[in-house]
């Protein structure tokens, strides 16, 4: 998986590209490390280059959300592909992620 | 070169005596390959050119060669190990015969490569076992599959650890120990994907792990903001048919095309 980080002021815009699952960790650990210097942002996670999420992969964005909130953030995932929006709506992540299409 | 035996005759395959079936490996092999695939029943050659019946490509796991492996004219890809062909499935060289697709990979290749891609590409080409409008859910459940056998399979990762950022960190580190383990990192994923008749496909996933008892993990609830344990119920959700076998190391997974 590769990101990039845009701040925007009020809001922070994370694209993420290729594959976010077990493979990914190293990446979404540096990830977690340059959120972890914003507070009190909206954090879009754009996944129109994202092919491929699995449930570790999704697990890591739980993560993240939780790291965010303490800090005063929202996550706002948007843009998934067909069958990353399938895996999301298979696992209710609407419940806890406000997804934007 | 064909591989026989010591009297001059072909050999017989233990797995299915009707089809012969090639490995084609670039520079043609060590001799002890030569006396594995004897020992199997299976042919060797070094260009698949001019070879009769089912043949599966065997070399170095690099990007190029398991994409090529997974195409026509092979029914999968088998890399070498420094041991040859030690501890490759027997499934894999059934599989080919029955016209499905193999995939015989080391973790640290299944881990390095992008090996959902190339399968599902390979499924989604292939007139035998294209998926048509479920190929998404067999790509979800592949992915599932992989992920569980290199983590929790082969690597024998907890999988407690993710629940927040400090397990996560945790979780990395014991994952970048176990894949510099080289003894861990040489054990093997296999992919066998199988056409079944009557619209479906069967993909099992097998790992050398420990193995483990599916009913068990199926009975766990998951909470919906749940940051693992979710792969199994996914996999069960979307397939029409789910069973292990090897005692908790293959995954067993058909769908209706």
């Amino acid at each position: 998986m590769q990101f990039r980080v845009k701040d925007d002021g009020a809001t922070v815009h994370v694209s993420l590209e290729g594959q976010l699952n077990f493979a990914a960790n190293e990446d979404f650990q540096a990830l977690l490390s340059q959120l972890g210097a914003f507070k009190n942002k909206k954090v879009i996670f754009d996944m129109t280059a994202l092919s491929h999420i699995d449930s570790v992969g999704l697990g890591l964005l739980y993560i993240a959300r939780e790291d965010m909130s303490e800090a005063g953030s929202t996550v706002v995932l948007a843009n998934p592909r067909d069958n990353v929006l399938r895996m999301l709506q298979l696992t209710e992540a609407h419940k806890t992620f406000e997804i934007q299409r | 070169m064909v591989a026989r035996t010591s009297s001059g005759l072909d050999a017989v395959s233990i797995c299915s005596p009707q089809r012969p079936l090639t490995l084609v490996c670039q520079g043609g092999g060590t001799e002890d390959v030569g006396a594995q695939c004897a020992a199997l029943g299976l042919r060797l050659a070094s260009i698949p050119e001019g070879v009769d019946g089912d043949l599966l490509l065997m070399g170095n796991a690099d990007e190029a060669n398991v994409r090529a492996g997974l195409a026509s004219p092979y029914g999968g890809f088998i890399e070498l190990g420094v041991e040859g062909l030690l501890g490759v499935g027997l499934r894999c060289f059934e599989t080919a015969r029955a016209g499905g697709l193999a995939l015989s990979l080391k973790t640290s290749s299944v881990y390095a490569l992008s090996t959902l891609e190339l399968v599902s590409q390979a499924i989604r080409t292939n007139p035998l076992l294209a998926a048509g409008e479920a190929a998404d859910f067999v790509d979800i459940c592949l992915g599932e599959a992989i992920s569980n056998a290199v983590m929790h399979g082969n690597l024998d990762v907890p999988a407690h650890l993710r629940i927040n950022s400090k397990g996560f960190q945790l979780f990395r580190q014991v994952m970048q120990e176990r894949l510099a383990d080289p003894v861990l990192a040489c054990r093997r994923i296999e992919i066998n994907v199988v056409p079944r008749g009557n619209g479906y496909i069967s993909v099992l996933v097998s790992d050398q792990g420990r193995g483990f008892d599916l009913a068990e993990q199926l009975s766990r609830t998951v909470d919906c903001d749940a940051k693992r344990g979710r792969g199994l119920g996914l996999i069960n959700r979307i397939c029409s048919s789910l069973l292990t076998e090897d005692g908790g190391r293959t995954l067993v997974m058909t769908f209706a095309k």
